[in-house]
């Protein structure tokens, strides 16, 4: 047997996989009831239409009274009204271009070949429990007038995200792991941005011969454990040169002193 | 059978039509049929958030699935591969997606040596021999061009066949 016929007749096994007997009445209750993933979508959404038309920024904060303890979210408090920020609105700029808006270098860098470009803000967009979100916005190369929000999947810090634990992590350790990929795909860049004393951010890009993918994370270190959370620009904008892409991050993890 | 699009547009046409099979995907990819089920749920969910559902034609809804779960899975390896890096081992007693797929000793091996492939390979060797997907639609689902995808499918075919005639 060919081995194509051989890999199609051993993935074929896999139609024997029942689906569980919940599992169209666990979707038919997601439509119906507003669960808590449409809800979370539906809030994200509203969150940041609010956030891109007036500029405000709601914060939220997690707290971790003992190092031992997972991080855990708090009530989101609203940042203290203030002047507009000068993050790119999709209503009011025909073309809104990252260039020239957060110029703090902590907040934004280019990559050294000049074809994309990474920022953030301090935005949180509604609350969750077990996941938050960050967006990010594909201007299409700079040319569309309206950017799309593009859902990337962001892990909250949790216990099987500590991923330095009864030793003395340090930064040059999270970075490592940070700028590392699980099968061992082909990095092009990875770049790392101070958020704050404590934060971190990361972004990653994949080499074009695997593909080229945006990984974004954040790490921390609290005591002796550090925490990462990270999430990938899906593949719709995988098509799109990375340039003109802006990135907006969600609070950032403020920890209490 | 020829599929009835016109039901593709609800959540239960989209349901009958897609379900079975990306679970069937996310098991080959995850080895693990509990979470491939939930990593299907969420890329339903996925889905009915953004509201594509109401407004989508069967072809983009199908083609949004696929994203979604491939995306899913992604991160579901990553965050695994950490957990199991710094986690004690799971419990060796439940059944293998393996076991639970009934493949027989000449089908696991062929799964083994799937799994042993670099990522993009193996998700392009899943799409196509699976779901049958065409190589616009991989290039698709996966974000890489049509011409990247040809390249996977031969490498990995060439790399599969090479360890299974490695394999004793």
């Amino acid at each position: 047997m060919r081995i194509e016929e051989r890999l199609r007749d051993a993935l074929r096994a896999y139609d024997r996989i029942e689906p569980s007997p919940d599992a169209l009445q666990r979707l038919r209750t997601t439509v119906d009831s507003g669960s808590p993933g449409l809800w979370r979508g539906r809030a994200m959404a509203s969150a940041l239409v609010a956030v891109l038309a007036t500029g405000a920024v709601v914060g939220a904060r997690l707290v971790s009274d003992r190092p031992s303890e997972e991080l855990r979210l708090v009530t989101p408090v609203q940042r203290p009204t203030g002047p507009p920020t000068t993050e790119p609105s999709p209503s009011s700029s025909p073309s809104p271009s990252p260039k020239g808006t957060p110029s703090d270098n902590k907040t934004h860098f280019v990559s050294e070949d000049g074809t994309w470009e990474f920022w953030y803000s301090k935005s949180w967009f509604g609350p969750t429990t077990g996941k938050r979100g960050w967006s990010v916005y594909n201007f299409n190369g700079g040319e569309s007038s309206v950017p799309t929000p593009i859902e990337v999947q962001f892990h909250i810090v949790d216990s099987s995200a500590v991923i330095h634990d009864n030793s003395d992590p340090t930064l040059d350790e999270l970075q490592a792991h940070m700028c590392s990929d699980v099968n061992d795909r082909q990095i092009r860049e990875c770049k790392q941005v101070e958020i704050n004393s404590r934060v971190w951010a990361w972004a990653l890009v994949y080499s074009e011969e695997e593909g080229p993918t945006l990984s974004l994370g954040v790490g921390t270190i609290v005591g002796d454990k550090s925490y990462f959370a990270y999430g990938y620009v899906p593949g719709e904008s995988n098509h799109q040169p990375f340039l003109g892409q802006i990135i907006e991050v969600f609070e950032s993890f403020i920890l209490h002193a | 059978m020829p599929r009835a699009r016109d039901d593709e547009t609800t959540l239960e046409g989209l349901y009958e039509a897609n379900y079975r099979g990306l679970l069937g995907l996310a098991t080959v990819m995850l080895h693990d049929r509990g979470m491939a089920e939930e990593a299907v749920q969420e890329a339903f969910v996925r889905l009915i958030s953004s509201g594509r559902l109401e407004r989508g034609d069967p072809d983009r809804l199908d083609a949004y699935l696929r994203k979604a779960l491939i995306n899913v899975v992604r991160s579901r390896l990553r965050r695994r591969f950490v957990a199991r890096k710094y986690s004690p081992p799971v419990d060796g007693s439940v059944a293998s997606a393996e076991e639970q797929a009934m493949l027989n000793e000449q089908q696991r091996a062929v799964i083994g040596a799937l799994r042993d492939l670099a990522a993009r390979q193996r998700e392009c060797l899943a799409l196509r021999y699976y779901l049958d997907l065409s190589d616009a639609q991989i290039a698709d689902a996966l974000g890489l061009s049509t011409s990247s995808v040809k390249t996977h499918l031969r490498r990995g075919i060439d790399s599969l066949a090479a360890r299974l005639e490695a394999a004793p």
